[in-house]
């Protein structure tokens, strides 16, 4: 699949080194990885190595500029992090003419990985606490539709409309899934601003990797933004349980806790932002494989990750488990059964 | 029928309970210039009841449930705690109360609890007395003058 990617040129390689003060080029821009929002290529010079982030979607340079921000901070925190590159103007993004490039371009120090190690759910955990007790502005902003919004009921109908009319392999599950992501769009409530943080909003075990030299190393920050930290912190939860289990979700929410980390999850709402998340990739991936302009390699991609999403999706049913999981564990310190009812009161009589 | 849960207090709580306002004359438990990070301080033995729909109040343990002019010693162990102001006057502080009694046993083994209510606080004062406390005696308030009692309920060994 990465092969079929047309390389960068020595035009863009030696532009990109001269705009970040790399040092001399030492070698050609070799592609590395592919995510959702950029290719990264690695690129050698006299200073070392560095990642070359190739940006899928255009970036403004305020929006990166105020992430470079929130990841100084966090390095000075003591969270590993590739170290940001600005241009010698002070920029953090090339723009593509710039750059003699057909995308506008970020570049970070190289971080060498351990290969095929995985990070264990408690340095997850530890990590996403440390994140949560940087000191951070409150009330960064509103919270983008993506993190805050539920896809709506007419938009799951659409969903599935197309998936049918497409002869797509994920329509069956997402027919079955169907009524509990609809019943899930009820829990996603509108964050409270003085809750709202500047968060990374994409901690994952792909974005938390093990690092060649030891410990862990935290990529992926172009995401971050505001959020509830305690919602965060439930996407964290889900995305253990899904990708490994639901042992390493209880693992590494104990990890958390451990790390003194300041936020609680207690109530299905708190899954808010994974649930609106979740909503909004299962649209954007389905529209992207449905495409027929689409590229094969991303068709390909979106296509799986449906079927993986979709395998386990997140539900009220499996909220409800996962906080049962943790909350038997540390969270919950006591429960008093059945002990009132809620009489809802007509409204005309309120 | 909806459970009553003690959680940790974090700090998104604290922020929430500070902001609580209470009708007259209940505004004497408005916490007016609180600081929450006083309330997410183990030390202050602070904690949140939560049911499903969220933050429903809270409970404390220890020397922030006595009122400055109490005559107070080492024999109980002072608790009190507040109620969502749209929760209040519907049965639920009983249950809060009693969730948090029988956590307060479990966690700390007092041989006695202890509250103090204001004494115009008649409705408090009938859900702690069926709750088994009895008056020892009352004393006004050093920061107003207002009038409080104080309850005990001993504990089994």
């Amino acid at each position: 699949m990465l092969s079929r990617v047309e390389p960068m040129s020595a035009e863009t390689a030696a532009a990109i080194t001269w705009w970040y003060d790399l040092g001399a080029l030492a070698g050609d821009l070799v592609l590395a990885a592919r995510g959702e929002q950029g290719r990264i290529w690695r690129l050698q010079t006299s200073r070392g190595s560095w990642a070359v982030k190739e940006l899928l979607f255009p970036v403004e340079e305020a929006q990166a500029a105020r992430d470079v921000e929130f990841q100084l901070a966090a390095r000075s925190a003591g969270i590993p992090l590739p170290m940001p590159r600005r241009t010698r103007d002070g920029q953090v993004v090339l723009p593509a003419d710039r750059a003699a490039a057909a995308r506008a371009i970020r570049v970070y120090q190289w971080a060498d990985l351990a290969p095929d190690q995985v990070v264990t759910p408690a340095e997850v955990g530890a990590v996403t606490a440390s994140l949560h007790l940087l000191e951070r502005e409150a009330e960064p902003g509103p919270v983008e539709a993506w993190f805050s919004e539920p896809l709506g009921e007419s938009a799951w109908a659409d969903l599935l409309d197309d998936a049918r009319r497409g002869g797509a392999p994920w329509e069956a599950a997402l027919g079955r899934w169907l009524p509990d992501l609809i019943a899930l769009d009820g829990a996603v409530s509108p964050p409270d601003p003085a809750r709202t943080m500047t968060c990374h909003r994409d901690i994952n075990i792909e974005n938390i990797r093990c690092s060649a030299d030891g410990g862990v190393v935290v990529l992926d920050w172009e995401n971050c933004g505001p959020a509830e930290p305690a919602r965060e912190l439930a996407t964290v939860i889900c995305d253990l349980a899904t990708e490994l289990s639901p042992d390493a979700a209880q693992a590494g929410y104990a990890a958390y806790l451990a790390s003194e980390g300041p936020e609680r999850l207690d109530s299905v709402g708190d899954f808010a932002m994974a649930a609106a998340a979740q909503g909004h990739l299962l649209q954007f991936y389905s529209r992207r494989a449905l495409d027929a302009g689409e590229s094969a390699e991303n068709k390909t991609r979106s296509a799986k990750r449906l079927h993986d999403m979709l395998s386990q999706p997140l539900t009220l049913a499996w909220a409800g488990y996962l906080l049962d999981l943790i909350g038997s564990q540390a969270a919950l310190l006591y429960r008093r059964q059945h002990c009132y009812f809620v009489v809802v009161l007509p409204a005309a009589s309120v | 029928m909806l459970d009553v849960l003690i959680v940790p207090m974090t700090s998104a709580y604290a922020v929430e309970i500070v902001g609580w306002r209470y009708p007259p004359p209940y505004d004497i438990y408005d916490m007016t210039d609180g600081d929450p990070g006083f309330l997410t301080n183990p030390e202050n033995g602070y904690f949140a009841l939560t049911d499903e729909t969220g933050l429903i109040g809270f409970r404390l343990f220890g020397a922030d449930g006595q009122v400055p002019g109490g005559d107070y010693d080492d024999s109980a162990l002072d608790t009190g705690g507040g109620l969502r102001p749209d929760l209040t006057g519907k049965g639920i502080g009983r249950e809060a109360i009693r969730t948090g009694l029988e956590f307060g046993q479990q966690r700390f083994h007092p041989r006695a609890f202890r509250v103090t209510i204001a004494t115009f606080n008649v409705r408090a004062q009938r859900v702690i007395a069926a709750l088994g406390f009895h008056q020892i005696g009352t004393f006004p308030a050093t920061a107003d003058g207002r009038s409080f009692g104080i309850w005990i309920r001993p504990e089994a060994a």
